[in-house]
């Protein structure tokens, strides 16, 4: 069943059903630049001691030290993506003095939308009592996703397609996980963010000409795709009506989220040092221009091998993942807010993003943080 | 690469790590903490010390700790 009629217009968010803007009225030479950053963690949770009490195997330290999560967020029984996703944009406008009505476009990454069609990002812009004027679309990629949405919302503003975009990222991974694995059972949370983007004068108060988002690198190898997979959902089970366990594996069902921890952080040795430098040389930056790094929060173990390995020092390199676990495509924003909380990320400082997970798909960006 | 020392290095990799020093001739699966996570503490420490990646199916091919110390002896000459 679909999820709240359009006739409910959230009076939280200041829409209104006014035209859109006609594109020759708006500024000429703009950055996209973010606005906000709002986030949404269900109430339940997943504690370590829950944890060691399902697997003993594990204490609750061991899996502490291992990685770095003390806590993950659980969705309930009836809680979905587009029910995320609209709490956090709900956060959002209530946290910021954000305006609304120029979102001429709704972005939504999720690898686990609420129904297999229609676009999830359609019934949110529904819910969210979005106009029905403005373009919608989901992304489906994993941890690497908020920095290709973030390239694909800088082209809709800076190409004048969009005034303003709405970023969400959303997902309830959980719900793809074999409550037997205690190793993505582990790792793993449900969130959802939501970012505003709009446009500024290229030529703003700080005299820096460079782009507030970007330069990006990205990068695709299909050939890790069998590391992080769910098989079932798609065609190629429902179309072949296979049973519900991967062929030659026995044991698996297709219908549970299977990663290969080792390939995958293989894979992430191999290619985030690499994405770092490029993104630093098409920047023309060096490493000691960024004031903060900030990674797909994958795996505290991982992330603290990284950072060591590229010689960052760990004030200048952000983790925010002990009360929340892994939580996809909703890492950054999450670490973004939250050093901007903690006063980590100030107007001016430049950020070096990196997504990196399932696919492969990997990605990094270099932003200038001027949020107004 | 002195085994002693990779001995060493791969004892602080298991968690919990053995109660008494390895000798190298345990079986990987008989050892307690030898798990995905192990896996991948051992992986960090080989890039760490020994600036190698080593292949994930080359590692599970790996029986004892003394073929895994020669994974990374054979990989350190080649």
């Amino acid at each position: 069943m679909l999820v709240s009629p359009s006739t409910n217009l959230l009076p939280w968010l200041r829409i209104n059903s006014s035209p859109r803007r006609k594109h020759g009225r708006m500024e000429r030479g703009m950055w996209a630049s973010i606005r906000a950053i709002g986030s949404y963690f269900p109430t339940a949770t997943l504690s370590n001691a829950d944890l060691a009490a399902e697997f003993p195997e594990w204490s609750a330290e061991k899996i502490l030290g291992k990685t770095g999560i003390e806590n993950r967020h659980i969705s309930g029984p009836d809680e979905y993506t587009s029910d995320l996703a609209v709490s956090a944009t709900r956060n959002l406008a209530s946290s910021c003095d954000c305006n609304f009505e120029k979102v001429e476009f709704v972005i939504l990454c999720t690898q686990s939308p609420d129904f297999l069609l229609p676009t999830t990002a359609c019934i949110v812009q529904d819910r969210l009592g979005l106009p029905t004027s403005i373009g919608a679309l989901d992304i489906n990629l994993g941890c690497s996703g908020y920095v290709y949405s973030l390239g694909i919302a800088r082209g809709l503003i800076e190409t004048r397609q969009a005034q303003a975009v709405l970023l969400i990222t959303a997902d309830v991974y959980t719900k793809h996980l074999d409550p037997e694995d205690r190793t993505t059972r582990t790792l793993f949370g449900d969130a959802a963010t939501a970012t505003l983007l709009h446009g500024k004068d290229r030529f703003g108060d700080d005299g820096d000409p460079s782009p507030l988002i970007g330069p990006f690198v990205f990068g695709t190898d299909g050939s890790g795709a069998r590391n992080l997979i769910t098989h079932a959902g798609g065609m190629r089970t429902a179309a072949a009506n296979v049973s519900n366990h991967v062929e030659h594996e026995p044991l698996r069902d297709t219908g549970r989220l299977y990663m290969n921890g080792p390939e995958i952080f293989t894979f992430t040795l191999r290619e985030v040092p690499r994405t770092v430098h490029d993104a630093l040389k098409k920047a023309e930056l060096g490493m000691e221009d960024i004031d903060l790094f900030v990674f797909h929060q994958a795996n505290e173990f991982i992330l603290q091998h990284l950072r060591r390995q590229l010689g960052i020092p760990s004030e200048r390199f952000h983790i925010a993942m002990a009360n929340c676990g892994n939580t996809v495509s909703s890492s950054i924003p999450i670490a973004l807010q939250d050093a901007q909380l903690a006063g980590k990320l100030l107007p001016g400082h430049r950020v070096l993003v990196v997504g990196f997970g399932v696919g492969y798909s990997w990605a990094g960006a270099v932003l200038r943080w001027n949020p107004d | 690469m002195k085994k002693d020392s990779f001995l060493t290095l791969f004892e602080n990799t298991l968690s919990p790590p053995p109660e008494t020093p390895l000798c190298g001739r345990e079986l990987c699966s008989d050892l307690e903490g030898w798990d995905s996570m192990g896996v991948l503490s051992f992986i960090a420490m080989v890039n760490r010390e020994y600036g190698l990646t080593l292949e994930v199916e080359k590692i599970y091919a790996c029986k004892s700790v003394d073929e895994l110390a020669a994974l990374v002896a054979d990989q350190l000459e080649s």
